[in-house]
Order: structure tokens, then sequence, then C-alpha cells
């Protein structure tokens, strides 16, 4: 049977089965018709020829329920019984039930959590925009790994480099924070001019760093700026609504 | 006729079937006189167990059932044997035969 067929019937025995039923008990109640024509041809009285006809024939619930069980041969029924097998062997035998469903269990949390916990760490992308044009630098000295660039590198990378748009350093680290008293220890970097640019970060209030700006006599003194950028998260947690911010 | 009907073997009715209707299209109980008839009685097939196997066998694809008007003009639903089931026919014709040729010799082996 060709394949297209052998689908074309199992959907006609998912969906069609009505119509199949009519078929058959249309086919039956025929087969009836033509034992009691046979008997009724050979001289035999019209309800004693139906009463034989439906005798030879036997059970006719009986003969559906095996056409139906015919037609689940080929269909998804036999899976609809595989399922039912399975769930009563499985009550028959709680402690090896218990076993399975435990391995299960454990098996796919662990594989849930792994899986988690590398989509958070290795797929997810970046929360900046053009994640993937993003690049770190790590400047090496002689002997000491990720020593820092220093501010003449990092002028020439970003005069001369034809490859990078904006160049910023980032020095990250912890600081200590006093407010209102109370201090915390938050995460904290000094960064160069570009940073919040390039990330594509806008101040809610007021404006990004420039170290034009930020110096006391109003020149640039370089291109690392030391002053703390402090995130919009910890001004929420702080419990500042934005006058608040803005007056400080 | 037979004194005594003979036991259908596990497997046979197909067989009988397919053969039966390479003759020509036939509905349920013609299907069943017909064998009767040719097997001198041996063979009687209920409808219990004839319905399902023409089912199977259509599932198969082997036979295809369509509504027609019987000699008598009354509608019956009649089977005929498809390109599949001509095929399958040679193949269980031949599985048949070995198995009777195997039977014999071990039968009549000293």
């Amino acid at each position: 049977m060709r394949l297209a067929d052998r689908i074309g019937r199992l959907f006609g025995n998912l969906f069609g089965r009505q119509q199949a039923e009519d078929t058959l008990d249309a086919e039956l109640r025929a087969y009836i018709d033509e034992l009691t024509h046979r008997n009724l041809s050979r001289g035999v009285p019209r309800e004693e020829a139906r009463r034989q006809a439906l005798v030879e024939a036997g059970g006719i619930e009986q003969i559906k329920e095996e056409v139906r069980l015919a037609w689940l041969g080929n269909g998804i029924g036999t899976t609809v019984q595989d399922i039912r097998q399975a769930c009563r062997t499985l009550l028959r035998s709680p402690g090896f039930t218990v076993v399975v469903v435990a391995t299960l269990a454990l098996g796919i949390g662990a594989s849930l959590t792994m899986f988690s916990l590398m989509r958070a760490v290795l797929w997810r992308p970046l929360p900046y925009p053009e994640p993937n044009r993003m690049v770190t630098i790590q400047v090496d000295a002689r002997n000491v790994t990720n020593a820092g660039a220093s501010q003449g590198e990092v002028r020439d990378l970003k005069t001369r480099s034809r490859s990078l748009e904006l160049v910023s350093t980032v020095d990250a680290g912890g600081a200590n924070l006093e407010y209102g008293g109370e201090m915390e220890h938050v995460a904290a970097a000094s960064v160069s001019d570009d940073f919040l640019p390039l990330l594509g970060a806008h101040p809610a209030l007021g404006r990004t760093l420039d170290s034009r700006l930020d110096t006391s006599n109003g020149q640039a003194r370089g291109i690392v700026d030391r002053r703390w950028a402090v995130a919009a998260a910890f001004w929420s947690r702080a419990g500042c609504d934005r006058a608040n911010r803005a007056r400080r | 006729m037979a004194a005594t009907a003979l036991e259908l073997l596990k497997g046979t009715l197909d067989l009988l079937i397919l053969r039966t209707l390479d003759l020509r299209a036939m509905h349920g109980s013609a299907i069943a006189e017909r064998i009767s008839q040719v097997t001198r009685g041996a063979f009687q097939v209920k409808a219990g167990s004839l319905f399902p196997a023409l089912h199977r066998l259509e599932q198969e694809g082997w036979i295809k059932g369509e509504w027609q008007e019987s000699a008598e003009g009354r509608r019956v639903r009649s089977y005929v044997l498809t390109r599949e089931g001509r095929r399958q026919l040679a193949v269980e014709k031949k599985t048949w035969t070995r198995i009777v040729q195997a039977m014999t010799s071990l039968l009549e082996s000293a």
C-alpha cells in the first residue's frame, strides 16, 4: 500500500469514524437481507426466514466489535490501547513505577536546570543593541595577563582603528556606597566617555559622561573618567523618586 | 456436501477471500456462499469471521468495498481485488503451496 493511502486511511479511521460505522451497519443489514431472501426463495415464511438469517449471522453487535478491532489494528487506536496497557502494568507494580518516575523526574529536572543555565550564560544575547558587534579587548603586559591598556594605547585604538566605531575603557570592580546612612556594596566600573553610548544606553535624567565637562577646569583631562556611574536599578532600590534623583 | 465442516486454519481465510474475489467483485454473503460451494461445504465462513476479515483486508488496501446493486436489485457492499491484492494473492498462494508441500513430505515420510 502506498504511504499516502496509509496515511489517508489512518485519518479516515480517526475522523471518519461515524461514516465507517454507518457503512458497517448498512453492510451488515444488507447481509441479513441477503440471507433472508435466500431463505425466502427456499420457501421459508418471511418471519421465519428473517429469524433464521439472524441466527445464522450470529450476534450483530459482536461482529461489529470484531470489525472495529480490525479497524483499530491499522489505526492509531492501537496506540491508545498500548497506553492503557502501559498504565495498567505500571499500576500493578507501584514500586517499579515510583523508581521510574523518580528517575525520569530527576533526569528531566537536571537537564532542564543545566540547559536553562547554559541558555542564560552562553546563548542568550547580551541585552544591548547589536551585541554581535561588541568586542572586548584584553591588553596583556609582558608577564601580567589583563594588565590593562595605557591611555596612549587606547587613544591609538580610538583614532587609528578602522574596525572599531567606539572605544571605551572598562575597569570593573566593586564599591561601597553610602546612602541615607546605609552602606551597600555595589558592582562598579570606572569607564570612559564612550562607554554608555557604546552600550546604547540613554540617561533617564541629565546627560552621560563627558570628560571635558566633568573636570574642574572644563578642559579635557584624558580618556579615563573616574566618576562612578550608578545604575538606575540601584536608584529605584534605594527608594528614590525622580525628583529626588534630580536634586542629587 | 461434506459430512463435516473443517475448522478454518488461522490465516487461510484471507487467502480464500482473495482467491474468491480474483474471479469477480462480490458482496459478503456471496463470498461465503461461493467458498462453501467450491469447497463442497468443507469451509463454512461465518459472518463473525467474514466481516472482520473483509475490513482488515480493506484496511490493508488489498480489497476495496463499494456499494452496488446486486443481481436481484438490492443495494449491497461489493468488494473488488486491488492491484496490491492481486500481488498479495500471488504471495499467499506461494506460501500456501510451500506449507502443503512441507506437510505432505512430512506425513508421507517413512
